[in-house]
């Protein structure tokens, strides 16, 4: 018998969220959106139930339901059983790791930073851009180095890096066939009701090669949608709805899906700072909606809990990912996102992916299931052992200490003295250890095979002028 | 009453300043004095306020359209060395860039703050931002970009703009961008909010 899990109540019921279903099938069919790429549209005006309007295009909620019907969420088999943490990604400002001063990343610490990532069998996209090679190169490395260095990044449904031009798309493409890993190509939605047009460009090149595509939005309350988080949810969904729609309308050749990754986006917006909040009530509690529309539309749920205002490691970074991630395991989240983020997303931060590592095996820790039997009530046990007598020496404490106990490798419960004797270290700094030391003894490697051919389409890369000029804008 | 104009424009009441504003001309009061003592003395606090983290964007711009409808009423009635422009601004999203959040913050800031701004929009080739630029004759021009990939843009449109004989100053914003990045590339001025933004701009004309 195990003792019942424990749950959060509450929140958005299913009453609440057929009325912004309804809500949002009627935006999608009598508002639409832009779609600003003739190919596309030209493509769309072949379907009934399509209305265009130059570039404003509407679909018939029969379209969006079969959009959601058809949509696909492939998650990997290593993701079932376990909680997940998806590394935050692409970040151009990183903290040294000797100086811990900030400064733009190079190619070294992307290699450095997929180890560690690999090493805490994190998922998702490559952490930083290395910003000591060119521009166009970028992104081809960012995948070529994951690839190289780690089991899962960039691998799996919690990838969802750009590829901003039709060459470098390419290059990524003959990269993940070579080195069998999942290709995918994902549209960003700009708030309100638009697409970015070189995405559209790029997803209309991709159609002939049967890939998967995903769409996503980010609507910002009170900025690019209403002030209220209700109403900026409701126009996330109006816009995944329509960005599904026209997915499944013209990638026929593979599936689509809304990404997991920032399902039913919405975020709240700092008035005073003029800038995005992540790690804010508001945001926690936009999860908690998030998570209760992903349950309805049987949608992977990732909580994009491992966020902070926090500039570094610090109290107000624990708190807000601590918080928030519990909350969110308790609402059923099992997959995190965006660990060793701080200030925002604006900064990546080895200790902090460490640090963030540590906060949910903690939370963890506390939501394991517990069995419940007379044998663990231990009645003999506690009728045997006297007055001035201890348990600690018991075949059964040592035959259990270590599975009653959670181990903690970072949040150690050493005494005043135990911690003064070994060196009075701050958590940052004791992370900064764990850090390299991980990354020290890290050894998974691609095939060498495969490197060698990664290696040459590199190459190819590098000295492809098209490439270059793609990047032009 | 012109302390109740002033009022008026502080808590961003537009119904009671273009009210207040109406009954001081029809008693007779300079529109300059109006404008001076009412309006810019209303605004001066609201500067100070939201420099001062006290006042929030929505406040501040809520104060901006109190001023505007006055200023509706007064501009009619002022000569043209009387009505205030702190200078003329281009604003533009680089070509390439459909994100306008951020420029359009600033765009709406730097308007309240006393700015003319002729805002191009998004995704604007650099010939469109230097054709504008000359056609207004504008003081500052402002480029913003969203993501490290069009911010690379910014060099070369920083280049053609000094190519094309404009003197007007640039000044550069977005997420991705840095000072570091803004003193490379010689833009003249980088402004990582809005706030920002409007002191960045005022100091680039004073210059």
């Amino acid at each position: 018998m195990i003792i019942e899990d424990y749950v959060l109540k509450g929140g958005l019921n299913k009453e609440q969220i057929d009325l912004m279903n309804e809500k949002a099938m009627y935006l999608v069919e009598n508002v639409g959106i832009n779609i600003p790429h003739k190919g596309i549209v030209d493509i769309l005006s072949s379907y009934n139930d399509v209305k265009i309007e130059k570039n404003n295009v509407k679909f018939s909620s029969d379209l969006v339901i079969k959009a959601l019907k058809e949509a696909k969420y492939d998650v990997p088999d290593y993701a079932r059983d376990r909680w997940i943490i998806s590394s935050g990604a692409h970040q151009t400002s990183f903290y040294d790791w000797d100086t811990g001063k900030l400064r733009p990343p190079t190619s070294k610490d992307l290699v450095d930073l997929i180890k560690l990532c690999d090493a805490l069998d994190t998922v998702g996209s490559a952490p930083v851009v290395p910003l000591d090679v060119p521009i166009q190169l970028q992104l081809i490395l960012m995948h070529k180095i994951s690839y190289e260095y780690s089991r899962y990044k960039c691998n799996d449904i919690y990838e969802h890096m750009d590829k901003p031009t039709i060459e470098c798309a390419n290059y990524i493409y003959e990269m993940a066939k070579v080195a069998g890993k999942r290709f995918t190509f994902g549209i960003w939605m700009i708030s309100p009701k638009s697409f970015d047009k070189n995405g559209l460009e790029v997803a209309y090149s991709l159609l002939d090669k049967g890939v998967p595509m995903w769409v996503s939005t980010m609507p910002v309350a009170g900025v690019s949608s209403p002030i209220t988080m209700i109403g900026t949810l409701l126009q996330s969904m109006y816009e995944h709805f329509a960005g599904l729609t026209m997915l499944n309308l013209i990638n026929t050749k593979s599936f689509n899906y809304i990404s997991p990754n920032d399902a039913f986006e919405a975020d709240p917006f700092d008035m005073k700072y003029s800038t995005f909040v992540y790690g804010s009530a508001e945001y926690t509690r936009a999860t908690l909606h998030k998570i209760a529309l992903c349950n309805y539309y049987n949608i992977p749920i990732i909580a994009k809990s491992l966020l902070t205002a926090s500039k570094e490691p610090d109290a107000q970074a624990a708190f807000e990912i601590g918080v928030h991630t519990l909350i969110a395991a308790l609402a059923g989240a099992r997959a995190f996102r965006c660990g060793g983020l701080l200030s925002t997303g604006e900064i990546y931060c080895a200790e902090q992916l460490v640090i963030v590592n540590e906060i949910v095996e903690y939370i963890k820790n506390i939501l394991k299931k517990e069995e419940f039997s007379e044998e663990r009530l231990m009645v003999d046990e506690i009728a045997e052992v006297g007055p001035g007598k201890s348990f600690i020496g018991r075949k059964s404490t040592f035959e259990n200490f270590r599975k009653e106990y959670w181990e903690p490798e970072l949040f150690t419960h050493s005494n005043l003295g135990q911690w003064k004797e070994m060196g009075s270290k701050s958590i940052r700094q004791y992370a900064n250890e764990i850090a390299k030391k991980k990354i020290r003894e890290h050894t998974y490697r691609i095939d060498e095979d495969i490197k060698k051919e990664l290696d040459k389409i590199y190459e190819q890369a590098k000295n492809d002028k098209r490439l270059e000029e793609s990047f032009k804008f | 009453m012109l302390d109740e104009l002033k009022e008026a424009v502080i808590s961003g009441d537009s119904e009671k300043s273009k009210e207040i504003t109406q009954k001081l001309i029809n008693s007779g009061k300079d529109p300059g004095m109006v404008l001076k003592d009412g309006l810019i003395a209303g605004m001066d606090v609201v500067g100070k306020r939201f420099k001062a983290y006290e006042m929030y964007i929505p406040e501040v711009l809520m104060s901006a359209n109190a001023m505007k409808v006055a200023m509706n009423i007064l501009k009619p009635l002022l000569s043209e060395s009387d009505i205030p422009s702190m200078g003329k601004i281009v604003m533009a999203t680089i070509e390439g860039d459909l994100h306008d959040i951020g420029k359009n913050l600033v765009s709406m800031m730097l308007e309240g703050a006393g700015f003319e701004i002729i805002d191009l929009g998004v995704d604007v080739p650099v010939i469109e931002i230097i054709e504008e630029s000359k056609k207004h004759n504008v003081d500052i021009i402002g480029i913003s970009a969203l993501l490290t990939t069009t911010m690379l843009g910014m060099e070369g449109a920083i280049k053609s703009i000094r190519e094309s004989g404009i003197s007007a100053k640039v000044m550069i914003g977005g997420a991705p961008i840095t000072q570091d990045y803004a003193d490379k590339i010689k833009a003249d001025g980088f402004a990582p909010d809005a706030l920002r933004a409007i002191d960045l701009a005022k100091r680039l004309m004073s210059v």
